[in-house]
């Protein structure tokens, strides 16, 4: 018996299981091929059998095989060659034209002459079992992938309710038609209610029945962020102020299907607005008490200087010629002083005491003394605008000192030239100092002016003096420059 | 069960020799390098297996090759992947991820792969040096706990001679480590040890 004959003998049995079956000769040569494999394959038993297997199969040259085979050939254990690792061992297809998966087994048989041993190489086919469990793996990985948003949603829910449950302000949720889906702690609380008392009720419980209003599906819509005040109700029947937000809840079709409303019991901010209020207008109406009375101070004020100017030139008329030439003088400074005084305080008054613009007090005063000099006389003022302000006080002892010198100003001017008056006041700001220059062209400052001698000043003098030293806390220079420059420099308030 | 040093360091030889052709093999299969080395081999009886001997497998559940061989000496040969390093492998010589208790009938065919070649790599080597003919059963996977494993090998619940060789495999950076554990049937161990005994004279002898 020839060897092919032995082997056909031996292994004809293979024939009939559903298993690829053939059997390798040490040298690689094919000794059996069943019936199953000349289905598979398309190589029919008489073409392969006898030849090298790596002519049809080159890549079973491959040392990853050669290396294992080596040991079935020398009598050792059997070999795995698993589906995953190693696909296509015999490469074949189906008929829809996938590749067979096979899981093969090597097993060593003894040769004919039991001198050695040939392998025997079993093909099962299990492209089904894979595709299945393919198949299952990805719908698995699907399904695990499922769980884990839904438990990362529920993770998030568990959060939000915790969070939810924490926070003193009520939350309800309500379907359609109004029954309590889910209520927090601090809702019932809020109402007098354990949640269980509130779950599966008509919302409106939580309101009194005279402010009971339906609203219908497309309100809600149109509603769609509710923010409002109102009154509640808790369960022993008292009402209380509250902030209400309902927001309309959508499914997926972008259907209503409930509200969340938060609620926020306001009593406190409410009680607290109330006093406010009475704070408010108890402020207001003193306010206006305060306005009312300064508003007759300052006219009484107001009225009175008027007065003492009236009585002062009622007192002129009553001087007689013989004492004219000494008590005029007198008479016209006094009226002028208080003249001086009345014009501020009328400035005051317009501007409600706030602090007054220095180029505008200069102004004013200025023009009011010039009112005094004869039509014939023509005087030129010059005020450089200046946005420095001045306190009220400031501006009472400011006042005094520009009447006392736009009075000597114009007192002087005239006796020693007939060129018009010339007045230029420059006001600046250096750091917290205000500087103030007032000049004329008119009759200089004599010798013991300008030494600052005490005894030759006149009351005018003595006045500016005070005024600057004690009451602004600043500094009087007097110089000559074309005329009489009087600078006084005092700290801005 | 009392063996001198001299066995041991010949099983221990022949146990390295064969995981290194193991090695070789799978390092030929896979592109990628893998080393395995043994670091202890010890018999003890069934008796004696304990979570020290184990290292602490005794109640999980692990994922088990085996087969049967019978011949001048006879029992079985398993190894025994703790469940890591069963996952690990299989991501290593896949390239897939997968979870530990994710073993389905592709895998363990995979994980029964890396099993066949360690094994025949060490009952191979075994088999050539000592020039003894073994018949061997087509090798199975199995998962079960140690002592479900034991026991499947074991029905009567006699005592039996165990080989135990833990082996480390090392992937690349990844640190695997499976265990190699030889069963014989009381009395084949003597003829394993007769075996070796015929290749090399011992200065001691095993009581």
């Amino acid at each position: 018996m020839n060897e092919s004959n032995w082997a056909e003998e031996k292994f004809g049995v293979l024939d009939h299981v559903p298993v690829g079956n053939f059997v390798l000769k040490a040298d690689f040569t094919v000794l059996f091929w069943n019936s199953c494999l000349e289905e598979w394959t398309g190589i029919s038993r008489p073409q392969i059998v006898g030849t090298n297997i790596d002519h049809f199969f080159p890549h079973l040259r491959e040392s990853q095989y050669t290396m294992r085979l080596q040991d079935i050939f020398e009598g050792g254990p059997p070999i795995i060659f698993s589906s995953q690792l190693h696909q296509y061992i015999i490469p074949s297809f189906l008929p829809n034209g996938q590749k067979r998966i096979h899981h093969t087994t090597v097993t060593a048989v003894p040769t004919m002459n039991k001198s050695g041993f040939n392998a025997l190489f079993s093909l099962q086919d299990v492209t089904d079992l894979t595709s299945q469990i393919q198949a299952y793996r990805l719908m698995r990985d699907q399904a695990l992938e499922e769980v884990a948003i839904r438990q990362q949603a529920e993770e998030s829910l568990q959060l939000l309710k915790s969070a939810v449950e924490t926070i003193p302000l009520g939350i309800t949720v309500s379907d359609i038609s109004g029954k309590i889906l889910y209520t927090n702690s601090a809702e019932a609380i809020i109402h007098g209610y354990t949640v269980e008392e509130l779950m599966g009720q008509d919302v409106r419980i939580l309101a009194p029945s005279q402010l009971w209003q339906s609203m219908r599906t497309e309100q809600i819509n149109e509603e769609k962020f509710f923010n409002r005040e109102s009154i509640n109700i808790r369960k022993d029947g008292t009402t209380f102020p509250v902030q209400l937000i309902s927001t309309p809840v959508k499914n997926t079709a972008e259907e209503i299907i409930g509200v969340i409303a938060a609620c926020e019991d306001i009593t406190k901010r409410k009680q607290a607005e109330e006093t406010l209020r009475q704070l408010f207008e108890q402020v207001r109406h003193d306010a206006e008490t305060k306005a009312v009375l300064l508003k007759e101070v300052n006219h009484r004020v107001k009225n009175n200087l008027t007065a003492i100017i009236g009585l002062f030139y009622a007192k002129q008329d009553h001087i007689g010629l013989e004492n004219q030439a000494i008590y005029q003088p007198i008479m016209d400074d006094l009226i002028n002083r208080v003249q001086g005084l009345a014009t501020v305080h009328s400035m005051l008054t317009e501007s409600e005491w706030n602090p007054l613009l220095l180029s505008d007090l200069t102004q004013q005063i200025v023009d009011s003394v010039l009112k005094a000099v004869p039509s014939d006389k023509y005087v030129l003022v010059n005020i450089t605008p200046s946005p420095i302000r001045v306190t009220s006080d400031q501006a009472h002892n400011l006042a005094l000192v520009i009447n006392e010198l736009a009075t000597n100003s114009v007192k002087y001017a005239f006796s020693e030239t007939t060129e018009p008056l010339q007045i230029t006041v420059r006001i600046s700001l250096n750091d917290d100092t205000v500087r103030f220059e007032f000049r004329n062209n008119g009759a200089s400052y004599p010798m013991s002016i300008l030494q600052q001698d005490d005894k030759h000043y006149g009351i005018g003098f003595e006045l500016i003096q005070n005024i600057v030293h004690d009451r602004l806390g600043g500094k009087l220079s007097l110089k000559n420059d074309n005329g009489a420059v009087t600078i006084i420099e005092f700290k801005i308030s | 069960m009392n063996v001198t040093p001299y066995y041991v360091d010949a099983l221990k030889e022949l146990i390295n020799i064969g995981v290194g052709r193991a090695a070789g093999m799978l390092n030929q299969m896979l592109h990628s390098h893998i080393t395995l080395h043994v670091p202890f081999v010890k018999i003890i009886s069934s008796m004696e297996l304990n979570d020290e001997n184990l290292g602490n497998f005794g109640k999980q559940k692990l994922s088990m090759v085996r087969f049967m061989f019978k011949g001048p000496f006879s029992g079985s040969a398993s190894l025994v992947f703790p469940p890591d390093s069963a996952a690990k492998l299989v991501d290593v010589v896949t390239g897939e991820k997968i979870e530990l208790a994710d073993l389905d009938a592709v895998r363990t065919g995979t994980l029964t792969e890396v099993g066949n070649i360690v094994l025949n790599g060490v009952m191979g080597s075994i088999g050539n040096i000592l020039k003894q003919r073994l018949n061997y059963s087509l090798p199975i996977y199995m998962e079960n706990t140690m002592d479900g494993l034991l026991t499947s090998n074991n029905h009567d619940y006699s005592p039996i001679t165990i080989l135990l060789a833990q082996t480390h495999f090392t992937i690349e950076q990844l640190q695997i480590a499976g265990d190699i554990i030889l069963f014989f049937e009381v009395g084949s161990f003597d003829a394993l040890l007769d075996a070796i005994k015929t290749i090399s004279k011992p200065e001691g002898d095993y009581e």
